[in-house]
């Protein structure tokens, strides 16, 4: 008679990688219905096409490579959506295709593929398409057509979005109900401020989203806001507008909690959320564009793994002393 | 109300994790004593992990309680015999607890349970406890270790808090509550003994009872008596009203109090069999000694287990084979026909063993450099303060064996082969 072997502890809670990434696909569903209601199903389109090309682009490198697939685990499909929530309705369908076909290929696949990228391959991908394709990709429709926009190909003009309207120093004009609503141009998924919110609740919850990186990046970005305000006004104005417009709060949400390029102990968190904020500010107050928080995200990863260490070694110098000189003793 | 002291707490963040409760039915059954096997087989080992000659010749017999080995060293560590039986000889096995051992077979004779005179325990004075508890060889289940030399060393100690730990944190094992559900109050004198040899400043006994249970066992106690533990796996204590917390079992109470009183050589360890595999989950009193078969099927197996463990889920060892003895230290055996398990991918780096570990440590971390061997790096993340409670592998989506990991970096501390990146030291 002879039994299996394994490893204490042998109770497991049996949590699973694929269903962390399926929580967040879940919070992108309410997102794409709201958008479907001004646009029409195109963005849904959008969204579905940056999905599927970035898990088939996965799936592709990983057989070139000769890896085990890791399509199963779903980060791939959450990259592609995101890249695929962040572009405008108006954007042609190559567009996410390739931000996605950019993320997996040039960023995640070459630094070791799932749970070893130094930087959010979404991020990434969308820096490439801001980069490359700013014609397209900050060109938003204006979101009182009334009809949905045209499935196939589109040469539309879009308005300038919040954000646009503070880089060029113009009065936003969006009161802070039409900002919570939605009801103003912008990217696919980054709009709807109040679902947004609620689907950040979600999956805090579901313990996908850390409250210390989400709310330190919120609070260091409003504390910007608030002390440099670009639109004339009060300055809960300002924090209001900031706050809402581009893909900001998208950004703290959904990419800053990419559980592998961010830091995971607490106090680095902290840390990780404050300096996203201060650049994702920079970016807008410094950058050639109107919503850099790509670029920002970018950055501040490659700081993620210095701030984690960081954080527990000045919690624990005490800790660390003692244990050395007990050693030396010995 | 004593008031417990936490250290490490850091904020918003919940340390340890929340585990299921498995208790039932075998928490509400009562004890059952096993029926005696025909063979027993106990290491010869001493509490202080030093072998033991036999002090007795083959085919001698031995009753309940006598010496049946001394420790080679002469220090005066024996074994002594949970059972009336007939010495055959000793064999070596491979325990996989203990490793290579020498045991002693012994043939079980049944034996009338007669019970001795009750004697006042008052009158006892310090050094009488502690000698009766060397000399009756009372263990602690806590640990394995016998219980006089445990009181006799804390007595050095100032301002000593004694606990009787019965909150068995880990999700199946009941073992203590079922004793002292049934005995609490001889399970109190029994402690209160032991405080009053080792000269502590006070003695409680915690418990982790949901609060129906709770007052009911508050109803037999004094007030005071009983220390509630609240909070998530693992809960460490290290201080009660700023008093060092001492810890022993609640079993090696009852069997001090025992021997104290009515002059009763304790018999064993009272064991919990659970898991999907048994048929009748209960609590079994196992004299040490009997083999890990003859205890499962005593309690039925209702399928053919898969996994064999000694000990609770978060920290129990798996056997690969039943042939081998129980021993001090373990009050729980499983039988699974299964297991759960996360489809293993790449740490994915969210995070939770960090916010799990009670410890503060980071657990990851310590394994990434561990895989990377970056050995000379390794001995800053403090992996010799992990304590192996196993919240880290419980909590892991990527189903990763971070527990052992860890603990392999710890136990490779003064390994010559973790030290190649130390160029003075070579």
């Amino acid at each position: 008679m002879s039994y299996k072997i394994a490893q204490a502890p042998f109770l497991r809670r049996g949590e699973r990688g694929a269903l962390m990434s399926a929580d967040v696909l879940i919070a992108f569903v309410p997102l794409c219905v709201f958008t479907s209601a001004y646009y029409g199903l195109r963005p849904v389109f959008l969204v579905l096409t940056g999905l599927t090309t970035a898990v088939l682009a996965e799936a592709f490198g990983c057989l070139l490579m000769k890896r085990r697939p890791t399509v199963s685990d779903g980060s791939a499909a959450v990259t592609g959506a995101i890249i695929g929530m962040l572009v405008s309705p108006l954007s042609p369908y190559w567009l996410p295709a390739a931000g996605a076909i950019f993320a997996i290929v040039a960023v995640k696949l070459p630094m070791g593929g799932s749970g070893r990228n130094l930087f959010n391959p979404a991020a990434a991908g969308i820096a490439a398409i801001s980069l490359c394709f700013p014609g397209f990709f900050f060109n938003y429709p204006d979101p009182g057509l009334g009809r949905p926009l045209p499935l196939g190909e589109i040469a539309m003009s879009g308005i300038p979005s919040p954000a646009s309207q503070l880089a060029s120093g113009g009065q936003p004009l969006y009161s802070p109900v039409m900002l919570l609503l939605g009801d103003f141009p912008g990217p696919i998924g980054a709009t709807a401020v109040a679902i947004l919110l609620a689907c950040g609740l979600y999956l805090f919850v579901r313990r996908s989203l850390s409250a210390h990186i989400t709310l330190s990046f919120l609070a260091s970005c409003a504390v910007i806001a608030a002390l440099f305000p670009r639109a004339s006004g009060a300055s809960a104005g300002s924090v209001m507008v900031e706050l809402c417009s581009g893909y900001l709060l998208f950004c703290g949400i959904f990419m800053l909690n990419d559980p592998v390029t961010a830091p995971r102990h607490w106090l680095g968190r902290i840390a990780y959320g404050i300096f996203a904020g201060v650049l994702v500010m920079l970016m807008r107050f410094f950058g050639r564009f109107e919503e850099g928080a790509a670029f920002a995200v970018l950055l501040v990863n490659a700081f993620s793994t210095t701030l984690d260490h960081l954080g527990w070694y000045v919690l624990n110098l005490k800790r660390i002393k003692r244990i050395r000189e007990r050693r030396h003793s010995q | 109300m004593s008031k417990i002291t936490k250290r490490g707490v850091s904020p918003f963040i919940k340390r340890g994790v929340l585990l299921p409760s498995m208790k039932q039915p075998a928490a509400s059954r009562p004890i059952i004593d096993i029926a005696p096997p025909s063979r027993i087989v106990i290491p010869l080992l001493a509490g202080d992990g030093s072998e033991c000659l036999p002090a007795i010749k083959s085919y001698d017999t031995v009753l309940k309680g006598d010496v049946l080995g001394i420790s080679e060293t002469g220090d005066g560590g024996r074994v002594y015999s949970p059972v009336s039986g007939v010495y055959v000889g000793t064999k070596k096995i491979l325990h996989p607890i203990i490793g290579n051992v020498t045991c002693a077979l012994l043939d079980c004779m049944a034996t009338g349970g007669e019970t001795g005179k009750f004697k006042d325990t008052a009158s006892m004075s310090e050094q009488e406890i502690l000698e009766m508890a060397s000399s009756m060889g009372i263990i602690d289940e806590l640990d394995g270790q016998p219980l006089g030399l445990k009181l006799a060393a804390w007595r050095k100690l100032r301002r000593v808090m004694l606990v009787a730990d019965a909150t068995e944190q880990e999700p199946y094992c009941s073992a203590s509550r079922a004793v002292l559900k049934d005995s609490a109050v001889q399970v109190r004198d029994g402690l209160a003994l032991a405080a009053r040899a080792m000269g502590a400043k006070g003695f409680c006994i915690a418990v982790m009872l949901p609060q129906k249970r709770l007052s009911a066992l508050k109803a037999k106690l004094n007030d005071g008596d009983l220390f509630s533990v609240k909070g998530r796996y693992p809960v460490e204590l290290p201080s009660i009203d700023g008093c060092i917390v001492c810890r022993i079992g609640v079993q090696a109470c009852l069997a001090l109090y025992r021997a104290a009183a009515y002059g009763e050589p304790p018999c064993g360890c009272v064991v919990t069999i659970a898991g999907d595999a048994v048929a009748n989950p209960q609590n079994v009193q196992v004299p040490y000694g009997t083999l890990v078969e003859d205890v499962l099927r005593f309690c039925g197996l209702a399928h053919e287990p898969e996994y064999v463990l000694l000990g609770d889920v978060m920290t129990g060892i798996t056997v690969q084979d039943a042939d081998v003895p129980t021993i001090p230290g373990i009050t729980c055996i499983l039988a699974f026909k299964s297991r759960v398990q996360s489809p293993l991918h790449a740490c994915i780096g969210c995070g939770r063993c960090v916010s799990a570990c009670h410890r503060n440590l980071l657990p990851y971390e310590i394994m990434r450099r561990l895989d990377n061997m970056q050995y000379e790096r390794l001995s800053q993340l403090l992996p010799d303060e992990c304590d192996g409670c196993g919240a880290c592998s419980y909590v892991c989506p990527s189903g990763l064996e971070v527990t052992a990991k860890v603990l392999e970096a710890r136990d490779a501390q003064g390994n010559i082969f973790m030290k190649w990146g130390d160029g003075d030291e070579l």
